[in-house]
């Protein structure tokens, strides 16, 4: 299972990706929304973990203008905690919108969740 | 007109008889002071001087060329206002004499009885009864004209006080002038920081106005007075210098009801001040608000995610530590959030998402949210069964947010053993939920402050900030209901909050509400 996360903070990108891997995910990063793009558009990824604020745009743009069809799992993350935001992303092809500080365990669940498992190892 | 009391009076006579005059000029010789005397043969000729000059007196014989002199008084009046009109009558009849006075003559003479007294008398009593009219009705339409002045100044004032610039007040101070005043040229001087504001109005030579008014208000008391034109320095409530307004009419006496708008136009620029002012503090502290939200709960992501890493490698006792550190994270959490909140409640911005939930749903989640707590504190926490199918229009995690902060307040402020009960009803087309404990109570002289900003039920034993139930409150009336308590110390305390259930939320507005 692969999983993309993006980020521009080093520190929540080398702990995400540890803690990925530790679940037996296998973890890539990015630091922006064209490093994502990128990324997406060469790799086949299960899971994306994009955070809503990135140096050159919101992370909602990751996801324009189509989702990619081997997605199956989207989480947005914000530090704002608004509720346009909330909404906005779930509009914009996520499946689920976190605030920050956000706990692992509940993080995982809603990955599994979203692509349907339960809640045995992947 | 303009003869003083005293003065030489100046007489127009209208006769066509050569004999009546003679008489009449020999008589006026031995007026004193001796009036000047202009002579006239009939109606056509006096109405001639008339429209030339101003007579204090117009003296008519009954009889005239054009017919009796009567039916042209009305005329002869209108075209000589200010002047008295005595008649000279041959015959001493009470029926024309009454007739004479309601045509509007202020005398009629008898020529019978010519006798120089008498007319000096006559015309002497009829100018002084016609100056003092006179007076009384131009200060009648002065009276007339500043009541309408009054009028327009306090129905104008309001676009003084809405202002929201200092242009638009110069603009609104400028017109108001302007029409009050019936006023040639008007302007206002604002001092807006460090600048001026200046706004004039007139017939081209209103900037004239202007410096006239900047230059009068350097020396003196705050006011000026040149001819026509009026300028008053304008002060804040501190006393400073706020600006000045100036204005050229015609009018007269316009100084107290200038001063008054230099009143109103000072407070007003005084409130813009303090209106700029706050709304640049409310500004600052939406910046540092959004510092807040953001900018702090990264770093905490970091600790958090941090703490999850090391619990899988970890021995036992750190284990505890590591509960200490989650348990911090999710306080400081907490705290971020409450300020954001506040905030947004403060400006009107806390949103709400509302959408049909179930009512039972809503509890059992909030219940396990504080299941913890409660064992932990070894208090019994009682689900009341409600009815199946109950549903409310709310927005789900804002609800929660209300019901795990009343349930976690009931719980950490009832002793070990004691029970907190979570109840909902169906009443008045809404859901009543209820939260019952068996505490300490609140004293009943806290009232409504306990839903104030950063209230503590014990100011001394402080861990959080003091917004949960002024969140909690602000939440449930964003949603069109309402929180309260009840409580009894020594017994327990009960909170109530309403929320619209889905068949009395209007069916279109499953969308958002703002606080």
């Amino acid at each position: 299972m692969k999983v993309l996360v993006v980020d521009d903070d080093v520190d929540t990108l080398a702990l995400l990706s540890m803690l990925l891997v530790r679940h037996g995910f296998e973890a890539d990063v990015a630091s922006s929304v064209s490093d994502g793009k990128k990324a997406l558009s060469n790799v086949t990824y299960d899971v994306l973990i994009a955070d809503l604020h990135l140096p050159d745009g919101l992370g909602t743009l990751l996801l324009l203008p189509m989702r990619p069809k081997s997605l199956r799992a989207a989480i947005l993350v914000t530090g704002g905690g608004d509720d346009a935001e909330r909404r906005l992303s779930r509009d914009l092809g996520f499946d689920h919108c976190m605030i920050k500080p956000v706990e692992f365990n509940y993080l995982i669940a809603r990955i599994r969740s979203a692509i349907g498992e339960g809640e045995e190892k992947p | 007109m303009n003869a003083n009391p005293g003065d030489a009076l100046r007489l127009l006579v209208v006769d066509d008889d050569e004999v009546d005059r003679e008489r009449l000029r020999r008589a006026l010789r031995t007026m004193v002071p001796t009036p000047t005397v202009i002579e006239s043969n009939g109606i056509t000729a006096a109405e001639q001087e008339l429209k030339r000059t101003t007579f204090d007196c117009v003296i008519l014989d009954y009889f005239l060329p054009e017919g009796p002199s009567i039916e042209f008084l009305p005329r002869l009046r209108e075209r000589a206002p200010s002047s008295a009109f005595i008649v000279l009558t041959g015959q001493s009849d009470q029926g024309i004499a009454i007739a004479l006075m309601k045509a509007g003559a202020s005398d009629y003479l008898s020529k019978d009885a010519f006798e120089p007294r008498r007319i000096h008398q006559a015309i002497g009593y009829a100018v002084a009864l016609r100056r003092a009219e006179y007076k009384m009705s131009a200060a009648e339409a002065r009276r007339t004209q500043l009541s309408a002045c009054l009028h327009r100044f306090v129905t104008r004032t309001p676009e003084m006080v809405t202002a929201r610039s200092f242009d638009a007040l110069a603009k609104a101070g400028v017109a108001i002038l302007s029409d009050v005043f019936d006023a040639a040229e008007a302007c206002v001087v604002l001092r807006a920081g460090g600048s001026n504001v200046e706004v004039t109005r007139g017939e081209g030579t209103a900037v004239s106005l202007a410096s006239w008014a900047l230059g009068a208000m350097e020396q003196g008391d705050g006011v000026a007075h040149d001819g026509q034109q009026f300028a008053i320095k304008l002060r804040g409530r501190d006393d400073s210098e706020r600006g000045l307004v100036a204005v050229r009419t015609a009018m007269q006496g316009v100084e107290p009801l200038l001063r008054q708008l230099a009143i109103m136009v000072g407070i007003c620029s005084d409130n813009l001040v303090l209106f700029e002012n706050a709304a640049r503090a409310i500004r600052a502290r939406d910046d540092v608000m959004a510092v807040v939200s953001h900018d702090l709960r990264a770093p905490l992501n970091n600790v958090r995610l941090g703490a999850s890493l090391l619990r899988g490698d970890s021995t036992q006792g750190n284990h505890a530590v590591l509960d200490r550190v989650e348990r911090n994270v999710t306080h400081m959490a907490r705290l971020v959030d409450d300020l954001v909140d506040m905030v947004r409640l403060e400006s009107g911005n806390l949103l709400v998402t509302v959408w049909p939930e179930s009512v039972d749903d809503l509890m059992q989640t909030a219940a396990s949210l504080v299941a913890d707590q409660a064992r932990d504190q070894q208090i019994r926490l009682i689900l009341k069964k409600c009815e199946d199918d109950l549903m409310v229009v709310a927005d789900r995690d804002r609800v929660l947010q209300v019901l795990s902060n009343l349930l976690s307040n009931a719980i950490k402020f009832t002793p070990a053993g004691g029970v907190v009960e979570l109840a909902a009803q169906l009443e008045n087309n809404r859901v009543r939920f209820g939260i019952r404990d068996t505490g300490c109570g609140i004293a009943s002289d806290e009232g409504e402050r306990v839903f104030l900003r950063f209230w503590q039920s014990d100011p001394a034993r402080r861990r959080g900030l003091g917004l949960g139930l002024f969140i909690a409150k602000g939440v449930v009336q964003a949603h069109g209901g309402d929180l309260w308590f009840e409580s009894q110390a020594g017994v327990g305390s009960q909170f109530f909050f309403t929320l619209p259930t889905s068949a009395t939320a209007n069916p279109t507005a499953l969308q958002t509400a703002r606080a």
